[in-house]
Formats: structure tokens, sequence, C-alpha cells
């Protein structure tokens, strides 16, 4: 295991931080922690990395004691942490000379490589980014010294599409070249998209672990179809995993849970005017995860 | 000067550090150049500061000898005036060590490293010695020239470098208390700031005072400007032992910083 928890929990003061906490990254994978704002993921990152103490339980990082070995732990993980702070009278240079510098040194043609990679201007003073910018900076600094774990808190917040795009590229390539990520994140299909397995946490505790592929066949869509002509409602109220089916001149919206196959082999026997999936977002996930409990998210 | 935490710390108060030496070496020197008009109407100055209540002329550090240059450095300079001004700084600054990475969220970034929690503090209150000893050298460029400038022939230049270095210790103490506090509680600097700034004006009250009312000879101890001694540093020299009181005083609140901050919660 390269990261693990067991029963790990934290408090500040009276205030939930994560409870019993029970967590498994293994080797080579890319794990996804996915959990809405404020549900205990920067809080179980800080853990990891030793900026903050559990107030029970603990956890294993690397093999090695988050606490009592965590120079061994940091000198082997990339961090980028939830809420990045950097240096604004440093240019992006100095600062990811700085950190380096407090790592022995890294290997500055690496570095010139993510940069020109993520379009990050080295050469101006922080203060002067955009948060994309800064964020950019935090990436490469958790890149750069080429860690056997990789600790991402949010990474793609603040970049636009096309970085985001690159930063996917990177991650299959960490994974490829036998690095381990954790990442968190509150977007399903970012998750989806870079991950082997997700873990959900939701108000300080580990709902499930999922495999990609089992968090797909449960997830909840919202779909809407326009006909032209009325829209034939009885046809898709029969189907399973179709739910919530209302049908108002030629739209026809319904809920679906797994693939859309069915459902769109039943509309192709239609003329289908528009098709419009929504992405599923975090509360449809837990919906299918607890049912109706998950109505506590509000 | 972004090799390790102790060179990027002076690196962050270089623009402060040319500054603040730049002004106390003019400063320094156009307040020499007063002593020779101070000591021609020295009889108008010492009936002045002889006919001050007592309680003020124990601000001044008590009943001195204007018309010689080391009562007039001992009054004027490093009884009260320049101590406060170090402190100043070196409060500010050790209440920042620490506190001002903590409060901006760099401190992350920086313990990511393997860098171990004791090292940032004993790296970062470094510099702040390297500092202070800066400082304290432009004050002492600057009496030395003014003293020439001025014609101050009877000036002993060993004993006003022993002055001005004595200053060290009392700004370090306060420098590691502030840093001390920013270490036992996260998101300490103001606190440590407020506390510390007070204290040293506490303190220096009851020091002040002790000469003229009943002060108790166990509170008077208790005060670090007590073995500080500004005011009998010029006729007497330092006091080997208090510098190393105050000096191990210092050390032992850094200690207590390190053991603070290792022990805590970094706050985001």
């Amino acid at each position: 295991m390269i990261i693990e928890t067991n029963k790990l929990t934290k408090y500040y003061g009276k205030a939930r931080g994560v409870i019993d906490l029970n967590l498994g990254v293994e080797q080579g994978e890319v794990f996804g922690f996915l959990g809405p704002n404020g549900a205990g993921k920067s809080t179980t990152i800080r853990v990891l990395m030793d900026f903050i103490r559990p107030t029970s339980g603990h956890a294993r990082v690397l093999g090695l004691d988050s606490h009592r070995d965590a120079l061994e732990i940091h000198r082997r993980v990339g961090i980028l942490p939830g809420e990045l702070a950097l240096y604004p009278k440093l240019t992006g240079r100095q600062m990811l000379e700085y950190l380096g510098e407090l790592r022995g040194g890294v290997d500055w043609g690496y570095v010139d490589q993510l940069a020109e990679r993520l379009d990050s201007d080295l050469s101006r003073q922080i203060k002067n980014y955009s948060s994309g910018n800064k964020q950019k900076i935090g990436l490469i600094q958790a890149f750069m010294h080429r860690p056997e774990l990789l600790i991402l808190d949010e990474p793609t917040s603040g970049l636009d599409p096309l970085i985001q795009q690159e930063f996917y590229a990177m991650v299959k390539e960490a994974k490829e070249a036998g690095q381990t990520i954790f990442l968190s994140s509150h977007i399903l299909p970012e998750v989806e998209r870079v991950c082997d397995r997700v873990g959900i946490i939701r108000e300080g505790r580990l709902v499930t672990v999922e495999t990609i592929p089992a968090i797909k066949s449960k997830a909840l869509r919202h779909l809407e179809i326009v006909f032209d002509g009325p829209a034939p409602a009885h046809e898709f109220e029969r189907l399973p995993g179709v739910r919530d089916v209302t049908a108002r001149n030629g739209h026809l919206r319904c809920t679906v849970v797994g693939t859309l196959d069915d459902v769109v082999k039943v509309a192709a026997q239609h003329t289908v005017v528009n098709l419009i999936s929504e992405e599923p977002n975090l509360e449809d996930v837990f919906l299918t995860f607890y049912g109706r409990e998950g109505n506590h998210a509000q | 000067m972004l090799s390790n935490i102790f060179l990027k710390t002076l690196r962050d108060m270089r623009r402060s550090l040319i500054w603040w030496s730049a002004g106390l070496v003019i400063f320094s020197l156009y307040f020499m150049t007063f002593f020779p008009s101070i000591q021609e109407s020295g009889e108008v100055w010492q009936d002045y500061m002889d006919n001050l209540p007592a309680s003020a002329q124990a601000l001044f550090g008590g009943e001195v000898d204007l018309s010689t240059i080391e009562g007039f450095l001992s009054v004027e300079v490093f009884s009260f005036f320049y101590p406060i001004l170090l402190l100043t700084f070196a409060i500010s600054y050790g209440a920042g060590l620490i506190g001002s990475e903590e409060e901006s969220g760099t401190l992350d970034l920086l313990l990511a490293t393997p860098t171990p929690r004791w090292r940032v503090v004993i790296e970062k209150f470094g510099a702040l010695v390297v500092f202070t000893l800066v400082t304290l050298a432009a004050c002492y460029i600057g009496f030395l020239l003014g003293g020439i400038i001025a014609n101050i022939d009877e000036m002993d230049a060993a004993r006003v470098l022993e002055g001005t270095l004595n200053m060290a210790p009392l700004a370090l103490f306060f420098a590691a208390l502030a840093l001390a506090i920013t270490g036992l509680r996260s998101g300490g600097r103001g606190l440590a700031l407020g506390v510390t700034a007070g204290l040293a004006a506490f303190t220096y009250l009851i020091h002040a005072m002790a000469s003229v009312s009943n002060v108790p000879e166990w509170l008077q101890r208790l005060s670090p400007w007590y073995y500080y001694g500004g005011n009998t540093v010029m006729r007497e020299g330092v006091s080997a032992g208090h510098v190393a009181l105050l000096l191990g005083l210092a050390a032992v609140l850094v200690a207590v910083a390190i053991w603070g901050l290792r022990r805590r919660d970094v706050s985001v």
C-alpha cells in the first residue's frame, strides 16, 4: 500500500475534519478522492503530509509513519496543496529554484519541459500571476523531483481547458512511469477521466471506494431529448434504469442509471432534434450510493 | 540567495535592511554632531536635566553628566531611544518569521520539502540575528563618523562598540519572545506583536522607575532591561553575565518556538 489510513479521525476543536477514515491506495494507481468542498479531502491530505496531526487513528505513506517518518515521506512525495500559496515577490523560476534547492537540487531540463507543457511563464513575479498561472507553478513543483507519489489537491482548479488536457496527459504519463497519484476533486467527470479507482468522501466519512466502471454503471444522468413531434414518453417509462420521465410537447426529460444505450436506441426510432445529457453531478452520485439520504448534503 | 531558508529570509529582508542601515548611519552621525553644542551649553542642559522630576530623569537613565560623551551616549542613545528603535523591528520581524509564512499559507510548501520544523525556526532566527548585527554595525559606523566630523576627541571607540553591541542581546531576547509565541500558537502573529511590544514597554517602565520609587529588587530583576543596563554600559562596560543571561533566555525562547511548532498543527 502506498497510502493507508487506519480509523483516521481529525477534529479541529469541535469541528469535524474526517471521521474513521480507512483508505488504501495501491502502488501505481491513480486514485481519485471525490467529495464536495468541506467534505474532509484537504484535511486527509494535510494529515498525510504531517502538516496536521490526527485526533486518533493513523496514516502510513509509502509504508512509513506519516508523523515519525515525515521527512522521508516529504523527500519522496510531491504535493500540490489545496490552498496554494506562493511567495509573491519571487518569479516563478525563483520559487521553483528555492523549493528545488530545499530538495537538494532538481533536474532543470525537466522543470523547463514541464513549464513548456503547461505554458507557464516562469520569468514574471508571482504577484502578477493569474490564479491559473499560480496553479501551474504548484503543479510543476509537485512533479519536478519525479516523486514516487503525487498528492494533488484539486489540481485543475483555475486551469483553462487546454492546460487541463495537458495535465491529464501528465497524469497518464506519470502512471506509465510507475508513479502513484492521489488526486482530490469535487468534479466527477474529471475523476472518471483520469482515475482507476475513486474514494467518495462526504461529511468527513468515506462512503465507498469503487472502480470507475462501477461508478459509471451507477451514475445518474439527467437526459433531455427533443423530438420532432410529441414525445413518446410511454416507450421510455418501460425501460430498465429509466426514472422520472416527464414529457411536454416535444421535450422529454428523464433520469437514467448506468448507460444510455437503451434510451438512445428507443429514441432513434423517432426523429430526434436534440439530445442533451448533463454530466452527473456529485449530489446525483450520492443519491445513487445512499438513496434518499443524499438530501443531507443540503 | 535562494539556496536555503536562512539566505531566503535574509533576501526577503534585504530592502528593509539596506534602508534601515543607511538610515541608521546617517541618523547616528547626525545625532553625534549635537554633542559639541550640548557640551558647550553644558550647564544649561545639566540644570535642565537636574530640574526634571526624578521620575522623568529616570526615563532618561537617571543622573548623568551630559558634558561628557559617555554621559551623552548613555542618556541620549543607549538608555532608551536606540533600544526602542531597534526593538520595533526586532519584535515585528520576530513575530513574522513563522507568523507571516503561516498567515500567508506558504509554510505548507516549505514544510512539504524534506526540511524539519526545527530547522525552519533556527535558520529564520539566524537571519534575524544577522539583520540585527548589521543594523548595529550601521549605528556604530554612524557614531564613529559623527565623532570624527564633530571632533569629539575623547570618545572611546571600543567602549562605544561595546555599548552598541550591548543592545543585541536585548533585541534578540524580545525577538525570540515574539517568535516563541508564534511557535506555540497558530495564527499568533498579531498576538505575538501585541504581547511582546507590551511587555517590552511595561518592563522598561519597571526598570526606569526602580531608581525613584520603591520597586522591590525581585521585580526589578524580572525586567530584561535590568540586565541590559544601557545607562551604565558607557561607564562600566558590558556585563558578561547579563549578556549571557539574555542570550541564554533568547535561546530558550527559540527552543520553545521549536517545541511548539513541532507539536502543533500548521494552519491553512
